[in-house]
C-alpha cells in the first residue's frame, strides 16, 4: 500500500518562499495498492498528481478515477477545474461524498460559466458517477470505512484498507468533543498510519476555537489512544513556515517519545510506502 | 503612482519551487496613487499576501479604504477573497468595481464564495464595509484623484481592461486577452477593427502596459480560443501604442522560472529597436511612474 501526499495544506494554496521544503498546495491524498487507487480530496494538489498522469490511462482518456471527498470547502475542492484528466474524453470518474446531490452541485458550479471558460460540467471530457459513501465500501479494491468529524458544515474520516494495512485520513477536524473523538478512535485504532488535522499550536488554537482544526498536540494524543504507529501531522496553516512546520514535527515527536510513535509532518509529494 | 505585483501567475496558482523567482500566485496588483488613493486589481491568490501585508497599517485598525478593480471573475482573478484578512476589520471600506459577468452581477459572483458548502464564514460576518457598483465596458470615471477606462476584452465570459491614471502617469492592465484575428472568444466583442482600435487607444502612451503573455507561439496553436496572447502580441500591442514599459504577465502555470527568463529574453530582442523596455511581471515586483506617494 502507498500514500502520496500532493497538497499537505489548508485554506488556501501559498506558494511562499519560506517554505518550499514543505510546500504549499492545498489537500490531496492518493492511496495505492497493487492496481487500486483511491484519491482524497481534490485540493490544488490534485493539479501536479495529474500532470503526472499523461503516460497513464488516465493521461489518455482511458482510465477511471475513484475520488472521495472529505468535505465541500474551497481547499478540498479547488483543483479540479485544472485537473487534465477531467478534461479527456472517455475517461470515467467516480466521486464519493456523503451526499451526492450536494456534491454534483458543488463540482457544477466550480465549472459554471461564471467562473470558468470550460461552460459547464456537462462539457467536461470524462463522464463523473456520483455516489453517496456512509457506510462500509468496496471501492477500487481498497476497503473504505468512514466516521463523522467535528468541523464547520462537517467533515469526513476514512480508514482505508488494503492487503492487512490501514491508513486512516482524520481532516478538518476539531478535537474536544467526546462524540466526535471516540467514533474516530475507533476509527483508527490500530491503524499503521493516521493522517490527522494538525494546523495549530496549542498556544494559537484558543484565538482559533470552533474554526474546524486541530493542534498537533490532539493529534498525538489520538494516535496514542488509538495505538497508530505512525502520525502525519496535515492541514499545515498557510502561514506556516518550514520553520514553523519542523518545529511541530519537533514538538509532537518530543511528545510521542517513548510510546512507540513515529510522527511525520506531511510534505507536497512525500511518499510513504507501507 | 505606485505598482505592486502580488500575483503574476495565470489560471491557477500554484506551489512549484521551480518558479519562486516569477512566483506561483495568481493575479492581484495593488496601485497606489501619491494622494493615497489605493486599487486593487483582482483577487487571485496574491492578495492573501497583500492583505497580510495591508493589516500592518491602517487597514489592521479598521481606518482602510481602497478599491477593487475587476477584470473578470475566472477562479484564477477572485479564489483569493475569502483570504483576504483586511474584509475582516470592522471599519475598513471598499468599493468594487466589476461589470460581473455574462449578466450576473460581481456581488452575487462574490456572495457564491462565501457559501456555507464552501466556506464557513457567511458574507454577512464580514465586517468591513463593502459596495459592489457596477461598471459596463468602455466607462470613464474619475475615483478621487484618478481617471479610470474600461474596455471589454477577448476573453470567454466578460473581462474587462483597465487603463487608470494619476499623477501624470498612465497604466494599462490587460489580461486575459486573445489576438482577435485568429478567434473572437467572447460574445458582443463588436466588429474586430474596431475591437482593435479601442483597444489600442486604451493602451495609447501608457507608462506601463501589463499584458498576457500566457503562450509561447508554438503553445496556442490549436489553443486560440482561450482568450490568450503570447509575448510576440504583447511587443507588437506596445510598438502600436507607444508605450514606455512592456510587462509580461499571466505566466502560465506550467512554465518555469527558467521558461519566463526566455519568454523575457526573447521579448526583448524582439523589440531590440523599439523604444520602450520589456521586462516580466514577478511577486515584489514594484513600479514607480511619475509623483508617488510619501
Amino acid at each position: 500500500m502507498r500514500l502520496t501526499i500532493w497538497g499537505a495544506f489548508g485554506s488556501i494554496v501559498s506558494p511562499d518562499r519560506d517554505k518550499w521544503r514543505y510546500g504549499g498546495n492545498t489537500a490531496c491524498l492518493e492511496i495505492t495498492h497493487g492496481d487500486g487507487r483511491l484519491v482524497v480530496d481534490a485540493g490544488i494538489g490534485l493539479v501536479p498528481f495529474g500532470d503526472t498522469l499523461s503516460r497513464f490511462p488516465l493521461g489518455k482518456g482511458k482510465g477511471v478515477l475513484h475520488l472521495a471527498f472529505s468535505h465541500l470547502h474551497w481547499d478540498h475542492i479547488q483543483g479540479l477545474p485544472f485537473f487534465v484528466p477531467a478534461f479527456i474524453p472517455g475517461n470515467e470518474f467516480h466521486f464519493y461524498g456523503t451526499d451526492r446531490h450536494l456534491l454534483e452541485e458543488c463540482v457544477e458550479k466550480l465549472f459554471r460559466s461564471t467562473f470558468s471558460p470550460v461552460n459547464g460540467a456537462d462539457k467536461l471530457g470524462a463522464r463523473i458517477a456520483y455516489h453517496e459513501l456512509a457506510g462500509p465500501a468496496d471501492i477500487s479494491g481498497l476497503a473504505v470505512r468512514c466516521a463523522p468529524l467535528r468541523h464547520p458544515d462537517g467533515a469526513t474520516a476514512f480508514r482505508i484498507e488494503a492487503g492487512g494495512r490501514a491508513i486512516v485520513l482524520a481532516f478538518d477536524h476539531e478535537a474536544g468533543d467526546d462524540s466526535f473523538d471516540r467514533p474516530l478512535r475507533e476509527l483508527a485504532s490500530g491503524a499503521d498510519v493516521l493522517v490527522h488535522d494538525a494546523q495549530y499550536d496549542p498556544a494559537d488554537y484558543p484565538a482559533h476555537e470552533g474554526w474546524g482544526h486541530s493542534t498537533w498536540r490532539d493529534a498525538v494524543e489520538t494516535a496514542l489512544a488509538a495505538r497508530v504507529k505512525t502520525l502525519v501531522l496535515f492541514h499545515h496553516d498557510p502561514d506556516r513556515s518550514d520553520a514553523g512546520l519542523d518545529e511541530f514535527g519537533r514538538k509532537a515527536s518530543a511528545a510521542a517519545a517513548g510510546h512507540g510513535l513515529e510522527v511525520l509532518v506531511a510534505r507536497d509529494r512525500m511518499v510513504l510506502d507501507l | 503612482m505606485e505598482l505592486t505585483f502580488y500575483g503574476a501567475r495565470g489560471s491557477y496558482p500554484y506551489m512549484r519551487p521551480d518558479n519562486f523567482g516569477y512566483g506561483g500566485n495568481s493575479t492581484c496588483l495593488h496601485l497606489y496613487t501619491s494622494s493615497g488613493t489605493e486599487f486593487i486589481f483582482d483577487g487571485g491568490s496574491g492578495i492573501r499576501p497583500l492583505g497580510a501585508s495591508m493589516m500592518g497599517r491602517e487597514f489592521g485598525r479598521g481606518e482602510g479604504e481602497a478599491v477593487v478593480l475587476i477584470g473578470h471573475t475566472h477562479w484564477d482573478h477572485i479564489l483569493g477573497f475569502p483570504y483576504f484578512q483586511p474584509f475582516s476589520e470592522a471599519g475598513n471600506r471598499f468599493t468594487f468595481l466589476s461589470a460581473g459577468t455574462l449578466g450576473t452581477r460581481f456581488e452575487d459572483i462574490f456572495t457564491a464564495l462565501y457559501h456555507d458548502l464552501n466556506f464557513p464564514i457567511p458574507v454577512e460576518r464580514l465586517k468591513a464595509s463593502l459596495e459592489f457598483r457596477d461598471v459596463p465596458e468602455r466607462t470613464e470615471l474619475e475615483w478621487k484623484d484618478a481617471r479610470l477606462r474600461t474596455l471589454k476584452l477577448n476573453h470567454p465570459g466578460t473581462t474587462l481592461g483597465w487603463r487608470i491614471e494619476a499623477d501624470g502617469a498612465a497604466v494599462a492592465v490587460c489580461t486575459d486577452c486573445a489576438r482577435p484575428r485568429k478567434a473572437v472568444v467572447t460574445d458582443g466583442l463588436g466588429p474586430v477593427a474596431d475591437y482593435e482600435r479601442d483597444l489600442a487607444a486604451l493602451c495609447e502612451g501608457v507608462d506601463a502596459l501589463i499584458y498576457d503573455t500566457h503562450f509561447f507561439e508554438h503553445e496556442i496553436v490549436g489553443k486560440e480560443d482561450w482568450g490568450h496572447s503570447t509575448f510576440e502580441d504583447a511587443v507588437r500591442m506596445g510598438r502600436e501604442c507607444g508605450v514606455r514599459e512592456v510587462i509580461l504577465f499571466h505566466h502560465a502555470p506550467e512554465h518555469s522560472d527558467a521558461q519566463v527568463d526566455i519568454k523575457l529574453a526573447m521579448a526583448r530582442d524582439v523589440a531590440r529597436h523599439d523604444a520602450f523596455t520589456v521586462s516580466a511581471a514577478r511577486e515584489g515586483m514594484r513600479i514607480s511612474m511619475g509623483k508617488v506617494h510619501a
